[in-house]
Parts: structure tokens; sequence; C-alpha cells
């Protein structure tokens, strides 16, 4: 059985931080975002309609403020992924890691050419290839998906680009669903 | 678990085959402690509030259109706090047969072993261990153990039905003696 790579870390606040909104955000469909994002535009637009239109039926100050809560609502629903979510997400990894620094410890994950072997002190685990649902793979982390609420993360920082390269080849040929986001950075 | 003195092994249940239908139930359990069910009380504490205030101003106004708008959101809150408290348990429920269908891991027959101080579950591909001061809460009731941990995603179940009884009292009296006050028997 071939090694492809091995990657030994301790998860620090911010690696838990990046691991949660990779893990989260990465399983959320790319339509969905868009559609979101089209709602809130629309919104907005609404929003605009409703101040520039005469509505005779309404005060200044009704149509001022269903204006602004138009606009609100639809800046919340547009932004919602790309800044509220995420911005959820790290407060909520943030309280979770500060609660339970004594307890993120050291995991070994090591990628063979038919399996994947997660070691800490708590979990351990030899998974084939069909066991892993999907991978995302952005600028930091390869996040395995065992289920929609279960991830394994393999942090890239502790990798040289070539094993990043060659590991993200292995993953790619051998799991189902593969999405890649990189090159923000 | 390299550990200190933990004794013999108290309780071991061998190859648990967990049903559908125990898993949903566990999965509900887990997000009623940890989860996104955790404050659904307040929240339809909060839609009901919000209802009432508006079913009040519905009532207190007298442009039509006006009172239109103000009930269609009593209603609304009054919706919202009916799917917070009733429907969305349902939902979670559904969506963990989903879970449960879609990963085999989810399903595979596991091991579990109790110990004075912590636990071990093992399935074919994964062994998991905690101490009983990962566990957030758990609850029996006549059918299963239920227990809830930040530590391991998916539900920790028991299905009593399928073991030796004597085996799952000794189980139930020793989860009652350790967990004290965050375990409860129903039943």
């Amino acid at each position: 059985m071939k090694e492809i790579t091995s990657v030994t870390y301790l998860t620090t606040k911010e690696d838990y931080v990046k691991f949660r909104q990779a893990g989260i955000l990465g399983g959320i469909d790319s339509q969905d975002k868009s559609l979101t994002r089209v709602i809130g535009i629309f919104l907005v637009v609404v929003g605009f309609i409703v101040q520039c239109v005469s509505i005779p039926t309404l005060t200044i100050f009704e149509k001022n403020t269903v204006t602004v809560l138009l606009a609100v609502s639809g800046i919340v629903t547009a932004l919602y992924y790309d800044l509220i979510k995420p911005a959820f997400i790290k407060a909520e990894a943030e309280k979770f890691h500060n609660k339970n620094t004594d307890k993120m410890i050291s995991n070994t994950v090591t990628v063979y050419e038919n399996m994947i072997e997660v070691k800490n002190y708590r979990y351990t685990a030899k998974l084939p290839f069909e066991a892993v649902c999907a991978c995302y793979e952005n600028d930091d982390v390869f996040v395995l998906y065992l289920s929609s609420i279960e991830f394994i993360f393999i942090p890239k920082r502790n990798m040289e680009t070539d094993a990043v390269d060659v590991c993200g080849d292995v993953l790619k040929q051998n799991i189902k669903k593969y999405v890649k986001k990189t090159g923000k950075k | 678990m390299p550990t200190f003195y933990e004794g013999d092994c108290i309780v071991q249940i061998t190859n648990q085959k967990i049903d559908k239908e125990s898993f949903a139930q566990g999965f509900v359990y887990r997000e009623k402690i940890l989860g996104s069910l955790k404050k659904s009380i307040w929240y339809c504490l909060f839609f009901v509030i919000i209802a009432f205030i508006f079913a009040i101003l519905t009532v207190k106004e007298y442009v039509l259109y006006k009172m239109a708008v103000k009930a269609i959101i009593s209603v609304l809150s009054l919706i919202a706090a009916v799917y917070v408290t009733a429907v969305k348990s349902g939902v979670i429920k559904k969506s963990a047969c989903n879970l449960y269908e879609s990963s085999e891991l989810m399903h595979s027959p596991a091991t579990f072993k109790f110990y004075r101080d912590s636990f071990f579950i093992d399935t074919q591909y994964e062994s998991f261990s905690g101490y009983w001061t990962d566990i957030s809460a758990g609850v029996e009731n006549n059918e299963r153990i239920m227990l809830a941990s930040e530590w391991i995603s998916r539900p920790i179940v028991i299905v009593k039905t399928e073991q030796n009884k004597e085996l799952t009292d000794k189980l139930s009296q020793h989860l009652q003696k350790t967990l004290v006050y965050k375990y409860k028997k129903k039943g």
C-alpha cells in the first residue's frame, strides 16, 4: 500500500475557524448561493422602487420604513453566504475552540493510494475512498466529507507544493464528488 | 485508551446494528441537547409574543389594508412558532433518515465498551473513544438509551430491545451513577 502523503497537525484557533468555514460553506451548492444573491438583489430593487413610486395610501414614515426593511433584508440575504454565515461560523468556532482548547489534540492524516487513515487520541479510522462522499479543496485545506455532518481536514500549511498537487490528484481520481476553489491568494 | 485506572469493562455490547428509526430518534435527541433544537422553546416564545402584539395591533387598527398587513404578520409569526416547536423536529428527523441512508459509516455495526471513566465505540472502519465528561446528556426509555456528545457528531444509541435485559440494566445503572443529573430515565 503506497503512502501518498502524511500530515500531522495541531488545530489552532485560526485553523479551526478556516476548517469549519471550508467544511460548512464548501458543502453548499453554488446554485443555492447564486439564488440567495439574486433574491437579495431583488429585495433591494423592490425597496428602491417603493421609494421612487408614489403610493398615496402610505405616509412618508411608512414608506421609508418599508424601504429600509426591504433594503436591509435584501442586503442581508444577498451577502448571507459571503459575509454573514462565515461570520456566524467564525464566532461559533472561536467560542467552541476557546471552551475546548485542551481537547484540540494532534491529528495525523495519511493518504494512501486506496484509503485514508486518520489517527488522534480519540479517533482512529481506516477509510476506503468509497466511504468519503465528497472532497472540497481551497487554498488552506482539503475537506473530506464522510457525511453532511462529519468532515476530515487535511491542512495544506504543513505540505510541500508538490505533495499538495499529488494529494489533490489522488483524491480527485478516487472521490466521486470533488470541488476545487483555489487561487484567492 | 491508555489512561489511569479504569478496571474491567463494565458492559460490552457487541455488533449492534442500528435501525433507521433509532438513528433518527438519537439524531433528534442530539439536536435537542446540542444543536438547532436546543433553543426552540425560546424561539417559539419570541414568535408567540410577536404574534400576540400584532394581533392586538390588528384589533386596534381601523384602516383595512393596514389591518390586513398586521394580521398577516401575526399569522406568519404563529406559523413560525408552530414550525420551531412541532414541525422542525420532524424535518430534522427526515434529514437524519436521509443521512442514515447516505453513508454506510452511519449504520455499520458497532461494538460498545463501557468502562468506569470512559467508553469505546468500534465499527468496521472507525474507533471512537471518550470520557464520560464528553457526554453532554443522556436519556433512556423503554426502547433505547441515547447519548449526546459534542465530540461525536453522530448519535450514540443502544437499542435495548435488541440486547440482553441484564446487560442493558447494568449499563443503565452505570450511566445513572456516572452521568447523574445529565441522565434521565423515562418509563
